[in-house]
């Protein structure tokens, strides 16, 4: 198991593609136990039951790919179009 | 905080008998659905002993093992989480009074789950700072079994165990010698742990159900309606706060054996701990946490007494103790095993 990347000591060799609105969407549904189809573009992923715990599992795997990203800025703006800018 | 000469002289723990997980869920206690995916095996449950009895009985042990006398203790340290008798009565003085019973001082260090590694450092800077001392003794010791707890529903994020832990911190030698300790608060996460509730009256005064994720789910209704609150990635203080203590201990995590941790929930031990840190279960302490749950300031003195009594440590490999505490706050610190106890 490698360490994830951290937001401050970041040195991606290459920039990672970004995950698309519907990758982000599937590993939301997976991580919090319920259905892609219920989550749409702007669903508040709290209301769908999203909690900080699974933000910690989704930031390891993204981090894991690559990708920058602070939990407090995706806490900030729960939904996948949110996300997806913040990951892109 | 780098260390310098202070030791752990002798370890004890008082772990009380376990209610299994299976015995847990036919009485209805635990949720049927959590019994694979939680991973849990037992709990730790003392019945009607008080915490400050268990916390006597690892002191006793922790004693004995230091081999040091009790006019050694130069002072004594109790660090509880959770209420241990009656209203402002000492129960530091009551734990002095029955192991080294001597005129020191006896205090007790609050620092939720922390409380441990905190007081390790606490002890560290008197032995570092008064010249004629030699040893502090620090315990630790809490009983859930109380009226308006529910140990196994409390929180998502751990089943509340029952148990006493204590070292003798001593600058004359010991098993392993304290390297670095240290910790990472974030102020404004106070509030993930009060939730919605007033300040005043103490709930506690008011002999309400200890109820934690009801605070959370307040926070959560509020989140949903766009007031986001302080959260942040455990991980991420953890790496700050063990970066930190490898740094002063001249270490990297490839050079430490083990990670003895808090014994919180299975999913928060691997996404807020060992998926951060870059290591897996086997380094980890999980082995046992999953047979205690969640014992305060004892998580961790049991941890590295196990790995200690199963043969899991050498002299000469790194111990890693970590803890993240209501706060919030997350501490670690660095030992050297210099030999087994």
């Amino acid at each position: 198991m490698s360490r994830p990347v951290t937001d401050d000591t970041a040195t991606v060799p290459a920039a990672p593609a970004a995950p698309t609105a519907d990758e982000i969407r599937d590993a939301v549904a997976r991580t919090v136990g319920v259905a892609a189809e219920a989550i749409a573009d702007d669903t508040n992923l709290v209301a769908v039951g999203l909690k900080s715990l699974h933000m910690m599992q989704l930031i390891n795997g993204w981090r894991r790919a690559g990708h920058r990203v602070r939990l407090k800025d995706l806490a900030a703006d729960p939904t996948v179009r949110g996300w997806s800018r913040l990951l892109s | 905080m780098k260390a310098d000469n202070v030791y752990l002289a002798g370890i004890g723990t008082c772990i009380p008998e376990r209610v299994t997980i299976d015995e847990a869920v036919e009485r209805g206690w635990y949720d049927a659905a959590l019994r694979e995916s939680s991973g849990m095996i037992s709990v730790a449950v003392a019945g009607d002993t008080p915490a400050p009895d268990m916390a006597v009985s690892a002191a006793r042990d922790a004693l004995k093992r230091s081999g040091h006398d009790p006019g050694d203790i130069d002072a004594l340290i109790h660090t509880p989480v959770f209420h241990q008798g009656p209203d402002i009565w000492s129960a530091p003085h009551y734990i002095l009074h029955h192991t080294v019973d001597r005129p020191v001082p006896a205090l007790e260090l609050r620092q939720g789950c922390l409380g441990m590694l905190t007081s390790l450092r606490f002890a560290a800077d008197l032995l570092s700072a008064e010249p004629d001392s030699t040893a502090v003794l620090v315990t630790a010791g809490d009983n859930f079994s109380t009226p308006n707890v529910d140990r196994w529903s409390v929180s998502d994020n751990y089943v509340l165990g029952d148990g006493g832990s204590a070292v003798v911190v001593s600058k004359r030698g010991g098993f392993a010698r304290l390297l670095s300790v240290g910790s990472v608060s974030i102020p404004e996460a106070e509030l993930l742990h009060r939730g919605g509730d007033p300040l005043f009256p103490p709930s506690a005064t008011l002999g309400k159900p200890l109820d934690l994720d009801a605070r959370v789910d307040h926070l959560r209704r509020q989140w949903a309606q766009g007031v986001v609150p302080p959260l942040f990635h455990l991980g991420d203080v953890v790496n700050e706060a063990v970066d930190a203590v490898l740094a002063e201990a001249g270490l990297t995590m490839d050079d430490i054996t083990r990670v003895a941790h808090s014994a919180v929930a299975r999913d928060q031990v691997t996404n807020g701990f060992l998926d951060p840190l870059g290591i897996d279960e086997t380094r980890g302490t999980w082995e046992v946490n999953r047979r205690t749950g969640h014992c305060g300031g004892t998580d961790q003195i049991v941890g590295l007494d196990h790995l200690l009594s199963t043969g899991r440590l050498r002299p000469g490999d790194h111990v890693l103790l970590l803890a993240a505490a209501v706060g919030m706050e997350v501490g670690a610190a660095v030992l050297e095993i210099t030999e087994i106890p």
